[in-house]
């Protein structure tokens, strides 16, 4: 005798929910759309998996990390023109999947008729600069690797090319709308020590030495995404590399040395060097950078691309971890303090403490009878 | 016998519902601490025999490094157990866990069968 299989009831109840529901898997591919959802226009089921930065946040809070903002607005071209969607998701996923609330922000724009009643050629999707950015980003990145892979020592400017293009795809992720901070758990030597094997080669050949103090085991974690740190560090330390230079003329090396110092709710992180530029001269560089004004440029601040974009790249990362850059001049060394709270952000758990009383409520009984048996063991 | 058990979560709710579940215990002696600078003085001072640790908390100590603490101090170290709680049960998070030198590890949402089953397990592999 055969059993017709039985309807999952969570899905059932899902179903009958009056708002467009979506559940996504971690890659970012539609497992569920209730049926109010499949009843729109905009058919959010077939669209919302094809935009970047639905993808991006489907991908980062099915990997556990927090978003910032966990609500977007995306366009999309439905059957009657370009509608605009807002996205709400759930803030973790809910057994492996990420729930997404769709409504309609603006009516679909139809196909509207010419002046002389024409029918005019449909609107093109409008995209963010993040999602080109990100689109780029899987366009080139692609190419490059194939590149690197295909070769038996990669090129040092396809290495550059590849670092310039996620560098761009980090700025314009940093300073966009949706920037998704993770709560990933860093610890800093362990960071600045992976980075600084990354410019091992350059620190090589510019006969920099790397110098550490104040490293210990109990340093408190910092928490927050592992990009984007890993990125201000990337920046912080090449440019200590690119501008430092040997303590006297006659020593044949320089360095950098970075220390590490706990103040309880900061982690600060001092990253020295010999610099060719004075800290007044860069300070005064930094302020034309947040002023962008390219009248200061003709008047000849230094244009290094790698600061241009580097400093207020490394200090946006900081603002967005609840930190701050600082660069100072200390006994004819050029200190950049990178200060970073330490320990977890303040949870925002108010779906897992719902699913967590959920759980509760379910084993109550059971929880009452067991403890009843414990009372009365006999 | 008594038994201390320190219950340590940042979520004022979290640890309610956890001192709730082992109310049912007998003999058992409970403690809280809200962030993890507490949690480590109160250890030194109660010396628990179990303790059920957050993992991340916000300030200068989170649940794997009081973890690492509790399990390196020569006089905590052999007697308490740890319980770990956490949102994340990925590899990565178990992994880190046992370098803190974990018992065990319970993933939020939890039921309350399961942490009490894993507390008796925990307080009789110490007895």
């Amino acid at each position: 005798m055969s059993t017709a299989a039985q309807p999952n009831p969570l899905l059932t109840l899902l179903d009958l929910v009056p708002s467009p529901l979506l559940l996504f898997s971690p890659d970012g591919r539609v497992a569920f759309t209730n049926r109010t959802a499949k009843a729109m226009g905009a058919r959010p089921a077939l669209s919302l998996p094809g935009d970047p930065v639905v993808r991006a946040l489907v991908r980062d809070i099915g990997q556990g990390q927090m978003a910032v903002d966990r609500v977007i607005e995306v366009e999309v071209n439905s059957d009657d023109g370009v509608a605009r969607l807002r996205c709400e998701c759930a803030p973790k996923p809910i057994a492996g999947l990420v729930a997404m609330a769709v409504s309609l922000v603006e009516k679909p724009t139809a196909a509207a008729s010419g002046p002389a009643g024409e029918p005019t050629a449909p609107k093109t999707e409008r995209l963010t600069l993040q999602q080109i950015m990100e689109l780029l980003r899987e366009e080139l990145m692609g190419a490059m690797d194939g590149v690197i892979a295909a070769l038996p020592q990669a090129p040092e400017p396809v290495l550059t090319l590849r670092e310039r293009v996620e560098r761009l795809t980090d700025m314009v992720n940093v300073f966009g709308e949706d920037v998704l901070i993770g709560d990933e758990r860093m610890l800093m030597p362990e960071m600045v020590r992976g980075t600084c094997a990354e410019l091992a080669n350059l620190a090589r050949d510019r006969a920099v030495d790397f110098i550490f103090e104040g490293e210990k085991e109990d340093l408190p974690p910092v928490y927050g995404s592992r990009k984007l740190i890993r990125r201000a560090l990337y920046e912080c330390l090449r440019n200590a590399v690119d501008h430092t230079r040997p303590a006297n003329a006659t020593a044949p090396r320089s360095a950098v040395r970075i220390s590490f110092l706990p103040t309880g709710s900061h982690l600060m992180l001092s990253i020295r060097n010999m610099g060719v530029l004075t800290a007044p001269v860069l300070n005064r560089y930094a302020g034309a950078i947040f002023r962008a004004d390219q009248h200061t440029e003709a008047k000849g601040t230094p244009t290094s691309s790698t600061l241009r974009i580097g400093l207020p790249l490394t200090q946006r990362i900081m603002q967005l971890h609840g930190g701050r850059l600082k660069i100072e001049d200390v006994d004819d060394e050029i200190d950049v303090t990178l200060e970073l709270p330490t320990g977890a952000p303040l949870k925002n758990t108010q779906h897992l403490d719902m699913l967590q009383a959920q759980i509760y409520a379910e084993d109550l009984s059971k929880l009452l009878a067991r403890s009843r048996g414990r009372k009365n063991p006999s | 016998m008594t038994v201390r058990i320190l219950i340590v979560d940042d979520q004022p709710d979290i640890r309610k519902l956890i001192s709730l579940t082992l109310q049912h215990l007998d003999d058992a002696e409970l403690h809280e601490a809200d962030n993890g600078g507490d949690a480590w003085r109160l250890a030194q001072d109660l010396k628990p025999d179990l303790m059920l640790l957050d993992v991340m908390m916000p300030g200068e100590l989170d649940g794997y490094q009081v973890c690492s603490k509790v399990k390196k101090d020569p006089l905590l170290g052999p007697r308490t157990k740890v319980i770990l709680l956490t949102a994340r049960a990925q590899k990565e998070d178990l992994e880190a866990g046992q370098r803190a030198g974990a018992d065990a590890y319970l993933t939020k949402a939890f039921s309350p069968l399961k942490l009490l089953d894993k507390v008796d397990e925990m307080l009789e592999a110490r007895s």
